[in-house]
């Protein structure tokens, strides 16, 4: 391990008590994982994630919902045993390659993906002369499998951070963004209270509603892929959504007439701001239109969550 | 879907920060459901606030149809059949049932009734005068009546929650039923007393469940139905309607006119003014006799059965498939809810699809049952399913087709002029019936462009 974190009595004590069962069913020793180093690796994950003052029936609980021999097998690969290797590749490699596809919707992209991430896998970098696998860092929280598509997802959206930076300025002209009309400012200047109220409304939500809210209407998800990542029906998101439209709109108004402004006011207030989005889609919508011609760059503001919830205020503003 | 103000867009906007992201077993962890209360909260705060997070777990997820092969054994089997959506089809289906069993019912008494108008016209006068002497015992038989009349009444008006008032019932019962009172009684005159019984059964049953079909006298009373057919289980749907016959006869103009006019055009002329409000009795003393006796609730009653085949049937179309942790092959016919293990090399039963809607311990039992048969079937790991056909592929290039939803199956052996499929199939992909793509654990890629009768790599 890169990082030792120092570990508690009661997480020994209970890796003790709790390694003759884990042990066997991990399958340790097909893989070359020593009981010893399977503990010591044991110890150091649930440092990770629990607090230092967990006791002892916490640690067992989490020790339970642990994949241990997922956690073994990318831990045996990880040390370099051959066998360890054989399995993980039949096991993981044609499901990293589709895993790849899906995210990269494009074949040599994918591929270079998936690539690369085999590199970090197998353990190119090399640190004091061992070489370090990615697998190192796999902890058995979730399966290997989600894991493995979780590392493909993150090297995705780091490249194309990076390539987006790269082609930016060029884009800008192309767009002609450097003509586009400034900003209106209307909004920011003129009140204040306004951003209190929404900021206060937004404040009071739970972090699964604010989830909800981010993913469908600023990354511009589907309700399908929303409810896909909450693991709740569509229709429970559909609802959720509708709900919490309509209740910070009231609450809104209702922290702005406690502020000090009047139901007319604020309610006008609110709307003009509606208005005013709209005005906005159609201009920007212009100005991106061209853009879309260029797949890579209509991927680019896809990322970048711009075009999609603007679009659909559009659409429902036509309705 | 309801647009935010804008200014909320903004503010989230703004809240988002820079910090550490949560790592990737977290992640994924998040994303299987398996993190505890605070964790879970905690990841779900970051990820409100970190865009890039987002992004991951959102690429991260499996497709939907993934999903729902994971979920299988989350998922607890539940009353699906009850669920609103399905009970609305419930209530359409059952609506369409009761329009053909009554057009049955109303043509067969046509046809009698043609019949004995034509054999007994003679008759028709002399029992006109028979039939006058029940009035006197009217009276007697409207007390005795009304209260069980009133019962029924108020039970009904529960249900639907209108707001009519006795009176307001009685009066439109009264004038809804004189128009018809001549035409009853011919019938009656006719000898058709049994065919008239049936008659009755017939209109208000009709008019229980097909409210729209209802003339407009009725209309309160069809928007009650309707209201208690939404909340009520099939079952329950079933006894309303008896309720109904019993107490609704105010649908009865409309549909008992339509048939009975060409047959008992010189009866009428016989009826009297007098005799109106008798025959008015007469019908009412007809009504309990079609609530007990059983032709209304014998139409109802299989209605619900044939309505459950025929959902059922409809699901039986579309089956989900999957493969089990063991690489057993799986199907659905109720979107997922319970799954039961297909076995390829044998021909599919019927029972099995029972099996699958009976619940949770059928399921069970046929599960075990099939393990201990599955001695030689392949060990699977895709499947691919376009409407009826279904390819499933596994272990030793075991690759199965069915183009009946999995009911019969036949085993492919995909090869080109130089070589065979060999090795473990590890996808199948199916754009159409006829386009196709098969990925090895070698490597190789299989494409078929014909469903399955030829193959190249």
């Amino acid at each position: 391990m890169s990082v030792r974190l120092p570990v508690s009595g009661a997480v020994q004590s209970a890796v003790a008590e709790m390694i003759a069962e884990l042990y066997g069913k991990s399958g340790c020793e097909k893989l070359g994982l020593s009981r010893e180093s399977f503990a010591a690796i044991l110890c150091s994950v649930t440092a990770k994630y629990l607090p230092a003052e967990a006791s002892k029936p916490e640690v067992c609980v989490f020790l339970r919902t642990l994949r241990a021999d997922e956690l073994a097998l990318a831990r045996a690969c990880a040390a370099g045993d051959n066998s360890a290797w054989e399995i993980f590749l039949t096991r993981y490699r044609e499901k990293l390659y589709q895993s790849a596809l899906r995210i990269a919707r494009e074949e040599s992209a994918a591929r270079d993906l998936a690539d690369s991430l085999y590199a970090e896998l197998y353990g190119t970098n090399l640190r004091d002369g061992t070489r370090v696998s990615k697998l190192e860092s796999f902890t058995g929280r979730g399966s290997l499998e989600g894991w493995l598509r979780t590392v493909l997802a993150q090297e995705f959206v780091n490249r194309y951070r990076q390539t987006k930076r790269l082609v930016s300025l060029d884009e800008e002209i192309e767009d002609g963004a450097q003509f586009a009309a400034p900003e209106p400012e209307t909004i920011s200047t003129a009140d204040s209270r306004l951003e209190l109220s929404t900021d206060a409304a937004l404040a009071a939500l739970s972090s699964e509603d604010r989830l909800v809210l981010t993913a469908y209407y600023l990354d511009g998800r589907t309700l399908a892929e929303v409810a896909r990542m909450l693991g709740v029906h569509e229709s429970t998101v559909s609802r959720k959504i509708g709900k919490l439209a309509k209740s910070l709109r009231k609450k809104i108004v209702g922290n702005m007439v406690r502020l000090g402004v009047e139901r007319r006011a604020a309610e006008e207030t609110l709307e003009v701001d509606v208005r005013d989005l709209q005005v906005n889609i159609r201009r920007s919508l212009g100005q991106e239109s061209p853009a879309a011609a260029f797949s890579e760059k209509e991927n680019a503001l896809n990322f970048q969550g711009k075009i999609a919830p603007q679009a659909k205020g559009l659409e429902e503003t036509e309705i | 879907m309801q647009d935010v103000p804008k200014i909320v867009l903004k503010r989230l906007q703004k809240t988002a920060t820079e910090g550490t992201h949560p790592d990737a077993d977290l992640l994924t962890a998040f994303a299987e459901r398996s993190l505890g209360e605070t964790e879970r909260v905690r990841v779900m705060e970051h990820l409100s606030r970190c865009s890039d997070c987002r992004e991951v777990v959102a690429l991260a997820a499996l497709p939907a149809s993934e999903v729902a092969a994971v979920n299988v054994s989350i998922a607890p089997p539940s009353g699906s059949w009850f669920a609103w959506p399905v009970l609305r089809w419930v209530a359409v289906a059952a609506g369409m049932v009761a329009i053909i069993s009554a057009g049955i019912v109303h043509y067969r008494q046509k046809s009698e009734a043609l019949v004995s108008s034509l054999t007994s016209s003679n008759e028709t006068s002399a029992t006109a005068n028979v039939a006058a002497p029940p009035a006197p015992a009217v009276p007697e038989m409207k007390e005795a009546l009304s209260p069980t009349e009133k019962q029924r009444q108020t039970e009904i008006r529960k249900k639907a929650l209108s707001s009519r008032t006795d009176n307001l019932f009685a009066d439109r019962f009264v004038a809804s039923v004189n128009p018809t009172a001549p035409r009853a009684r011919a019938m009656q005159s006719a000898g058709a007393a049994s065919a008239s019984r049936g008659a009755l059964g017939f209109t208000n049953n009709g008019a229980g469940v097909i409210p729209k079909a209802a003339p407009p006298p009725s209309s309160g009373d069809s928007l009650a139905v309707n209201g208690n057919l939404q909340n009520a289980t099939p079952a329950e749907t079933a006894k309303i309607a008896p309720n109904l016959s019993g107490g609704q006869p105010s649908a009865a103009p409309s549909s008992a006119q339509t048939v009975e006019v060409e047959s008992q055009g010189e009866a009428v002329t016989a009826t009297t003014d007098g005799q109106v409000s008798d025959q008015l009795i007469e019908n009412k003393k007809q009504q309990p006799l079609s609530y007990q006796t059983s032709p209304t609730v014998g139409v109802v009653a299989p209605k619900d059965a044939t309505t459950e085949t025929k959902a059922a049937r409809l699901s039986l179309a579309s089956p989900r498939w999957s493969i089990g942790a063991d690489g057993a092959l799986l199907r659905s016919f109720d979107t997922g809810n319970t799954w039961v293990e297909v076995d390829v090399n044998a021909e599919m039963p019927s029972n099995r699809a029972k099996a699958g809607m009976a619940g949770d311990t059928l399921e069970y039992a046929q599960k075990k049952k099939s393990k201990a048969q599955r001695g030689a079937s392949p060990v699977f790991r895709a499947v691919s399913a376009q409407g009826t056909e279904v390819w499933a592929g596994g272990s030793a290039a075991a690759l199965y087709h069915s183009s009946d939803s999995g009911a019969h199956w036949t085993c492919v052996r995909p090869s080109s002029s130089s070589a065979t499929l060999t090795g473990d199939i590890t996808s199948i992909e199916f754009s159409d019936a006829q386009h196709g793509r098969i990925v090895t654990s070698a490597g190789e890629v299989w494409i078929t462009a014909d469903n399955g009768h030829t193959w190249h790599r």
